[in-house]
This record gives C-alpha cells, sequence and structure tokens, in this order.
C-alpha cells in the first residue's frame, strides 16, 4: 500500500526553538493514523505544518507524490489536504449555511449545492440550523460544523485536532462513528485526540509523541496493549 | 429636520472613510494613514481629466477607478513585503507612503489648492418638503446610501464577500479552506480604495478644490469614527462615522459663537467620554484570532 501522506526528519521551529525535532510519519492511503502525547508533545505543530501554517526548518513532506514541503496553505488545501483545527474555529459571524459555502469555495465551481446536501444529509442538526450564526451553535453543532466544512472540498487527506474536545459522550460517539464511515467512503485521516483509548480503537496504526520527537510508533492494537502506553496515557 | 439631513451629510462621508479604514484594519491589522492619500490621489486624477477636456461624468467614473488602483499599487509596493509583520511596522510604513506622496503632490504639482469646476447642477439648492437641500448634499446622501446598501450586499451575497468577513474573523482558517490570501486582502484594499475615491468625490463637491494635504482632516475624522465605533467592526464604522459627523454639525449649530472655535474639543471630550464607558467602542469586532 502507497502512502499518501510522508513526512521525513521534520524538524520545525518557533524562533530560536525547535519544537519538533526530525518527525517522521506515514500514512497509507485510506488509513486512519492515530497521533497521540501529552500537551505540548507538538501533535498541533505537526499537523500546522502538514497544512503549510508553519514553515519547516528542516525535512520534507510529500503528499500524493509531490514534495509539498513549501507550498502554501491554501495550494495544499486545493489539492486535498483539509484540517479541521482545535478548538472548531468555525466563523462565528457567518452563518451555517455561510461556513460551509466557503469550505468548498474554490474547490468546487458547479457542484457546491450537491455537496451541500450530502453533508447536510450526514449532519441533518445543520439543516435544522442552517441559517442561524455558527456562533450560536452549541459546541457539538459547532464541531460537526467543522467537519463538515471541512469535507465540503472533497479532501483526500483530512486532518483532524481533538474532534472529542468538549463534547458530551454521546456526541463523541457520533463523531467517531462518522470518522469511521469516512475511512469506509475512501478517506484517509490523521487523528490528534486527548481519548487515547478511543483513538487506538479506531485507528489502524499511532504514533505517540514526546516532547517534540516520535517516542513510538506501530500498529493500533499494539500499543494499546504496550506496557508504556497503558501505563502514560490509559491510567492502567 | 434640517440639522438632521445636513448632519447625515457629513456623518456619511465620514462613514464610507471610516469604512475604508475598518474594511483594511479588520483583515491585516493595518490602520492605514495613507488613506487620505487616496483621497488626494483620486482629487488630483479628477483635477487631471477635467483639464484634458473629459466629461465630468468620465472624470468621476475615473477618479473613483484611479483610487482603486492606487490602493492596490499600495498593497502590492508597501504592504505585502511587510505582511505579518507587528502592528508598529505596519503603522509606519502607512505612515511613509503618506507622507512619500503628499510631497511628491507637493512638489511635482503644487502647495497649493487648485480649483475644481463643478458643474452647475451640483451647486443648486433645491427646496424639498420645506427643506433647504443643496444638490450637492443630496448626490452625498445618496451616494452614501448606495454606497452602504451595496456594501452590504457584497458582504453578504457574493463569496469573495463572505470570505472578507471570515478573513476578519479567523484568516488561517480561511487560508485551510483554500482561499487566496493575496486576494482576499486585495480585495480589501480595492474596496478601501473605492470608498476613499467616493469619499474624496463628495468631500471636493463640497469645496470645489484640491489640495496636497487634502486627505488629511477627513482621514483623521474618519480614524476617530472607527474608534467609536469599534476598531476593525464595519457597523462600527458607519455607525461611528455618523455619531462623529452628527456631533460637529450639531455642535456647530448650537454653540454661541464664542464657542464656536472650540467645535473639535468639545467633539474630542466626547470621544474620550465614549471611550472611558465603552473601550472597545460601540459596536465592537468580535475577532477569534488573527494571524496572516
Amino acid at each position: 500500500m502507497t502512502d499518501l501522506l510522508s513526512v521525513r526528519n521534520l524538524k520545525v521551529r518557533y524562533g530560536e526553538i525547535e519544537v519538533l525535532h526530525g518527525i517522521d510519519l506515514y500514512i497509507p492511503e485510506n488509513e486512519i493514523v492515530a497521533l497521540v502525547g501529552a500537551n505540548g508533545a507538538g501533535k498541533s505543530t505537526l499537523l500546522a505544518a502538514v497544512c503549510g501554517l508553519v514553515p519547516c526548518a528542516a525535512g520534507h513532506i510529500d503528499y500524493a507524490g509531490r514534495e509539498v514541503t513549501d507550498w502554501r496553505p491554501e495550494r495544499r488545501s486545493r489539492c486535498g489536504i483539509a484540517l479541521t483545527p482545535e478548538g472548531r474555529r468555525v466563523f462565528t459571524n457567518l452563518t451555517v449555511g455561510e461556513n460551509l459555502l466557503l469550505g468548498g469555495a474554490v474547490h468546487l465551481r458547479d457542484g457546491l449545492r450537491e455537496r451541500q446536501d450530502e453533508l447536510l444529509g450526514l449532519f441533518p442538526i445543520l439543516r435544522r440550523r442552517f441559517s442561524e450564526k455558527a456562533g450560536n451553535l452549541s459546541g457539538g453543532e459547532q464541531q460537526m460544523l467543522a467537519i463538515a466544512r471541512s469535507l465540503m472540498s472533497k479532501p483526500k487527506l483530512l486532518l483532524l485536532d481533538e474532534p472529542s474536545l468538549g463534547l458530551s459522550p454521546q456526541m463523541i460517539d457520533t463523531v467517531f462513528d462518522l470518522i469511521a464511515s469516512l475511512k469506509q467512503q475512501g478517506l484517509t485521516i490523521l487523528l490528534v485526540e486527548q481519548n487515547v483509548a478511543l483513538a487506538l480503537e479506531i485507528a489502524a496504526s499511532a504514533t505517540v509523541l514526546v516532547n517534540g520527537s516520535v517516542a513510538v510508533t506501530g500498529p493500533a492494537n499494539e500499543l494499546a496493549s504496550s506496557a508504556l502506553v497503558r501505563q502514560a496515557y490509559l491510567g492502567a | 429636520m434640517q440639522l438632521i439631513v445636513n448632519a447625515l451629510g457629513l456623518g456619511g462621508v465620514y462613514a464610507l472613510l471610516a469604512l475604508g479604514l475598518a474594511v483594511v484594519f479588520s483583515i491585516i491589522g493595518l490602520i492605514n494613514f495613507a488613506h487620505g492619500e487616496l483621497m488626494t490621489v483620486a482629487g488630483y486624477a479628477l483635477l487631471a481629466m477635467l483639464m484634458a477636456g473629459a466629461p465630468f461624468s468620465v472624470a468621476v467614473v475615473g477618479a473613483v477607478v484611479v483610487a482603486i488602483l492606487a490602493a492596490l499599487i499600495m498593497e502590492r509596493v508597501a504592504f505585502r513585503p511587510m505582511r505579518g509583520a507587528s502592528v508598529t511596522s505596519l503603522l509606519l510604513t502607512s505612515f511613509a507612503v503618506s507622507k512619500l506622496l503628499e510631497v511628491l503632490f507637493q512638489n511635482g504639482v503644487s502647495a497649493r489648492p487648485q480649483p475644481v469646476a463643478m458643474p452647475d447642477w451640483m451647486t443648486g439648492v433645491y427646496s424639498v418638503a420645506g427643506l433647504s437641500i443643496g444638490s450637492g448634499l443630496a448626490i452625498s446622501l445618496g451616494t452614501c446610501l448606495i454606497a452602504l446598501v451595496a456594501l452590504q450586499w457584497f458582504l453578504r451575497r457574493t463569496v469573495a464577500g463572505i470570505a472578507m468577513r471570515a478573513a476578519a474573523e479567523d484568516f488561517e482558517v480561511l487560508r485551510l479552506l483554500g482561499i487566496s490570501a493575496n486576494r482576499v486582502i486585495a480585495t480589501a484594499f480595492a474596496l478601501s480604495g473605492l470608498l476613499a475615491g467616493l469619499g474624496s468625490l463628495l468631500w471636493i463637491a463640497q469645496r470645489a478644490s484640491v489640495d496636497p494635504l487634502m486627505g488629511f482632516t477627513p482621514v483623521l475624522k474618519a480614524l476617530i469614527a472607527t474608534v467609536v465605533g469599534g476598531l476593525g467592526s464595519l457597523p462600527g464604522a458607519v455607525v461611528g462615522g455618523v455619531v462623529l459627523g452628527a456631533t460637529e454639525v450639531t455642535l456647530q449649530a448650537l454653540l454661541p459663537e464664542w464657542l464656536a472655535p472650540y467645535r473639535d474639543a468639545f467633539v474630542l471630550c466626547g470621544v474620550i467620554l465614549i471611550l472611558l464607558f465603552r473601550p472597545e467602542g460601540l459596536l465592537p469586532a468580535k475577532r477569534v484570532r488573527r494571524n496572516a
């Protein structure tokens, strides 16, 4: 199986401080890979580097057979990389519909309406609140909107940053069912998740970041039973 | 009644200029002091075209187009290289651009005001429902209204407009959705150029002359209007502009003669009072995080 995304020896600096020290990460096509680690380990920075929001100090990022290391975020998005950012970051002053529109505005010239209908079918709650300001939605609804907005562009690679944060257990189930069904539809997913047990359940493989380096990487079921991971993240 | 009409006339012009400042500020955090020079550019373009014998309507459209182009060039040459710089650096850059253009006009054309011949129909006074309305004032009111409605339509109904509203809230996420930062910023500048051009024409219509410093006072007032309204908030800019214009006109009319020279001092005291109680302005902008 080929890798849709491969990150090789990636280093990222914020000013003088190096926060990622040579990361290697490979994401096979149509798989879910979980990225776990403590707060400040560099998970969100890694996602930001993959979609081009922070520059790489060294290393390479290849996506769909092309080196994208120096591409701007807009161009990466147009080629099928989408990020659902931590904290949702929907445009609160815009309506649900306007948020969705912007998600696919540059990717789909004609199929916008169809794509929107498709996603509203997937997220019925958004259809009901279509004309409302996104700021009036509950946290869970905003999370749905944030995911739907990233899916509008029909991406190939979806980067999900903490999709369960702040959601009720019921809503978390809904979101994770959705993630599983997105994989069924052929999407490749990189999932950053606080809830490590849940992430390892759904992912094929996982990478653990510690202080900006890869501590361990391997099949999810092996990690779930490894002493290191159990001790550090599963509270067992 | 008469007072209200006059107040709206001045307030409308301030509102247009304040909107131009707010559109740019809301997206890249730049307070563009060279906005006044866009007005000046439009004014001299109008003058040049009239002197070259162009019909008035052509010269008016031409002046606005020149202001838009000037704003786009300003962005490309001066502000794009400074993208992501601190607020202070951006501010200083805009001061530099402003002074540069000012000196160019002073030395290249003339430091003295140049008369602009306005057609007769623009200087007439009409009586409508017991109010005497100068046609300049009527045009001014009409233009402001149309501009505001058109801007509202643009921001609500077009993808570019919706993207601009989104950019004011969270530019980074907008880029993640594939929407080009350069294009959104250029659109913002073009819009501010358009508004400065319109504002300039209305300003000239009431004075019938252009000079190298003509943009300074109105843009300073517009800046105060944006601060009063809430820096970076578009509705705030409109409200701030109208409030400021209305206050000036009202004070002008009501203050006894010996106090009239202190009108601006009274206005600014009012501004301080508003900011004491509402430091964020009357209609503050909502901003999540910004990083262009």
